[in-house]
């Protein structure tokens, strides 16, 4: 039997502004086996499409002209529109200063990739989301992942005292 | 069914999380077959990557001729920093880095804090011509011969 995974029954919904981008992260997780990904441009069409099937991984970037991915990330984990809001985040972004990864992080991404990205990375980041499933903490500002547990990467920042 | 523990001020919640079941360990592929996979696509992605470049091209030059004649405003900024953006983010994930680095400097001569008339116009108009050379010249990265004056120039034309 081989070790790994096989990521042929996940349903992967990615959120990009941009056609490449479509392109590249299609190729991406079809070479992964991940045959049923689907792409939209607007955090409104990644609302449809949450809603026609619950994904279960969204991939979204940070800045979705002229809308926010952060904005998107929140709706998410209000389950605005009935939409799952455990669904598990990866945030693809080229917007990698700390601050940036931090507002992804409480706006309540549960992993954060920068561009650019390659097979390796992107790889990477799913077989860690799938083997470290994080619970949720439902506070008054805040709903997501545990912080606790930092996302890959940032292993100890900003830990909760 | 999510379990959900109460705590003092804050709740702890537990969904119910079937990737693993779902990502069952069996008949996966290796990250080495995975590359090989995405290897023998890259050279047509590569060729969609390249198309797109030219209307970047276009759309910067647009934005930096607005400005540059005073007619502009933060919109073209924001324009020019959305390009930039796009291209950092894509340069290197289509074998193109060099490309991404000219985004990166883009989007940290244009970024918000700066106020559209303090803009470093001559120094966007540089990664600009560096841009138009890099695309006709298909430079990938720093093992082309002709990389190494264009990451100097680069370097140059930082925000300082």
């Amino acid at each position: 039997m081989s070790k790994y995974y096989n990521f042929r029954n996940l349903d992967i919904l990615f959120v990009d502004d941009n056609k490449n981008m479509h392109s590249l992260l299609k190729s991406l997780l079809l070479a992964m086996n991940v045959v049923n990904s689907r792409g939209c441009y607007t955090s409104e069409e990644c609302f449809d499409c949450m809603l026609e099937e619950a994904p279960d991984i969204v991939i979204t970037d940070m800045s979705l002209n002229p809308e926010n991915g952060i904005d998107l990330i929140r709706r998410i984990r209000q389950g605005e529109k009935g939409v799952d809001r455990y669904t598990p985040i990866l945030v693809l972004s080229g917007q990698t200063a700390l601050k940036h990864v931090i507002t992804a992080r409480d706006a309540g991404a549960t992993e954060f990739l920068a561009k650019p990205v390659s097979v390796g990375s992107l790889h990477d980041r799913l077989v860690w989301m799938i083997e470290n499933p994080r619970p949720f903490i439902k506070a008054s500002t805040y709903i997501g992942p545990d912080r606790r547990r930092a996302m890959r990467g940032y292993e100890g920042m900003e830990r909760r005292q | 069914m999510t379990k959900i523990v109460k705590m003092e001020g804050y709740e702890i919640h537990h969904p119910v999380s079937d990737l693993k079941q779902k990502a069952s360990k069996g008949e996966g592929l290796s990250l080495k077959e995975i590359e090989k996979r995405v290897a023998k696509k890259m050279d047509a992605l590569e060729a969609e990557f390249l198309k797109e470049i030219p209307p970047v091209i276009e759309a910067i030059e647009d934005a930096l001729s607005r400005l540059e004649k005073g007619e502009g405003s933060t919109i073209e900024q924001k324009e020019i920093f959305r390009q930039g953006h796009d291209l950092k983010g894509m340069g290197g994930s289509f074998g193109y880095p060099i490309m991404g680095t000219i985004g990166s400097g883009i989007c940290e001569l244009t970024r918000e804090e700066f106020e559209t008339k303090n803009l470093m116009l001559p120094l966007i108009r540089v990664h600009l011509d560096l841009l138009i050379y890099v695309n006709a010249n298909r430079i990938k990265d720093d093992t082309d011969p002709k990389a190494a004056p264009i990451i100097a120039a680069i370097e140059n034309a930082k925000a300082r």
